[in-house]
């Protein structure tokens, strides 16, 4: 899971497709009328890719293509904008600590991240923010042949962008637990079922369509196979709480595909 | 937000308190085969790298174990290696390959095959496929000079795997042994 790729000088690459979209308006956490519609249509495809130098220190590269699209109000009237190209590139240097005991395995991880302001912020729904963000996450992993257990804490700095767009900072806690319950130990091939919690705060922001930021609680089950060096992960959160400053469409429900391979 | 963060504090002082003493039925090698007992080797997808870096000793006999000649076991936490009979096994490598694929091995486990002599208050096999020589440590050990090629099944101290050289003899404690 987490712990691949483990080996010195492993390294893997994951395509992994992220959409979700509501047409929900929520002010604070109450659903309100929406006379002109207005909706979120989001979609990042997601290549990432990961080095371990050795166990204990990795590098980690996510870059983001954006297609996105919403409607909003303009001059009292209904606006569709879009845009697409590539986002914000994410570096991180996840820095691990194993403890590999008889019948289970687990790891410590603090991961430094940097988000570089390589998406354009021009256009009308642009796909960058401009700014230079500044990550750290504590996480920790726990995993039984039959139990998968990972927590992620997580807080990005979010810097001021450009053309008055300022997200807030953001502070996140994901929680997988999964179960295993088919492994072939000679295909090396197997599945495991996961339930997936998010918690995010997001500080009172600002992006070009007006406030940004609140809380929200999803959760949803994950679905992974594997087979050798291959992982196709598939994952569908629905959110049980939102709580949005001021007026704002939802999140809406998430699904995210991914497939994997280690080297 | 009170609820999940004590859930979560509660799994993970449970998984802090947590100590699963493995399994612990006995290890038997087959002939032509060594099993290495390791800790932490609970998800075959995270052992991919061990089982690459197996795949690549040139003593394994790749016909086996789905094409590789290396069964990676998550139940049992053990790794079996199907050992080509003519070749030297180097278990300093195979150390080597899983403590850089991450893992931890506690303990080796072979059968070996040959003839034992006597030499001062030593006992030795010597292979007759691969010509190979294990020194044999076990009160049962004199009863197998001079009784022609005899199996004898053991276990290979990690320390001594780790630090073994091709040109020494591989020490096996015998656990148990039979005559050809």
């Amino acid at each position: 899971m987490d712990m691949a790729p483990r080996w010195e000088h492993g390294y893997g690459f994951q395509i992994r497709h992220e959409s979700y979209g509501s047409d929900t308006l929520l002010n604070g956490d109450s659903e309100v009328d929406n006379p002109f519609k207005r909706d979120n249509d989001f979609n990042l495809t997601w290549l990432e890719g990961i080095y371990t130098f050795r166990r204990e220190v990795r590098l980690s590269v996510k870059i983001p293509y954006v297609y996105h699209r919403r409607t909003v109000v303009q001059n009292g009237a209904s606006v569709q904008e879009s845009g697409r190209g590539l986002g914000d590139i994410i570096v991180g240097v996840p820095l691990k600590r194993y403890k590999n005991d008889a019948a289970a395995t687990r790891n410590i991880a603090f991961t430094p991240s940097i988000r570089l302001p390589t998406g354009s912020t021009s256009g009308d729904y642009p796909v960058g923010d401009g700014s230079t963000d500044l990550g750290v996450s504590f996480s920790a992993s726990f995993e039984k042949a039959d139990l998968y257990q990972y927590y992620d804490l997580f807080y990005w700095k979010n810097g001021d962008g450009d053309r008055g767009i300022n997200e807030g900072d953001e502070l996140g806690l994901d929680i997988n637990i999964g179960w295993h319950p088919y492994h072939d130990n000679v295909k090396n091939e197997g599945v495991f079922l996961m339930l997936d919690a998010s918690l995010r705060y997001q500080d009172r922001g600002q992006n070009l369509a007006g406030t940004t930021g609140g809380k929200r609680i999803s959760t949803g089950p994950v679905f992974v196979y594997y087979r050798k060096g291959m992982m196709f992960r598939a994952e569908y959160k629905y959110p049980i709480y939102e709580s949005l400053y001021d007026t704002q469409v939802s999140r809406g429900s998430e699904l995210n595909v991914g497939i994997g391979f280690v080297f | 937000m009170r609820v999940p963060l004590v859930f979560c504090a509660t799994l993970l002082a449970t998984n802090v308190a947590y100590a699963d003493p493995g399994n612990t039925a006995e290890i038997v090698a087959e002939p032509n085969q060594a099993v290495v007992q390791v800790n932490g080797i609970v998800c075959s997808f995270c052992a991919y790298g061990t089982e690459k870096n197996l795949s690549k000793l040139r003593f394994l006999n790749d016909a086996q174990f789905g094409g590789d000649g290396v069964l990676v076991d998550i139940q049992l936490h053990r790794i079996t290696l199907a050992l080509q009979p003519d070749q030297e096994l180097d278990l300093a490598q195979v150390y080597n390959a899983i403590k850089k694929g991450g893992y931890d091995p506690v303990s080796f486990h072979v059968n070996v095959h040959g003839q034992v002599q006597k030499d001062g208050d030593r006992y030795f096999l010597t292979s007759p496929d691969s010509g190979q020589v294990f020194e044999i440590i076990g009160d049962d050990a004199e009863r197998l000079v001079d009784r022609g090629l005899v199996h004898v099944k053991g276990q290979v101290d990690v320390e001594h795997a780790e630090a073994f050289k091709a040109d020494q003899p591989l020490a096996v404690v015998m656990t148990s042994n039979t005559s050809n």
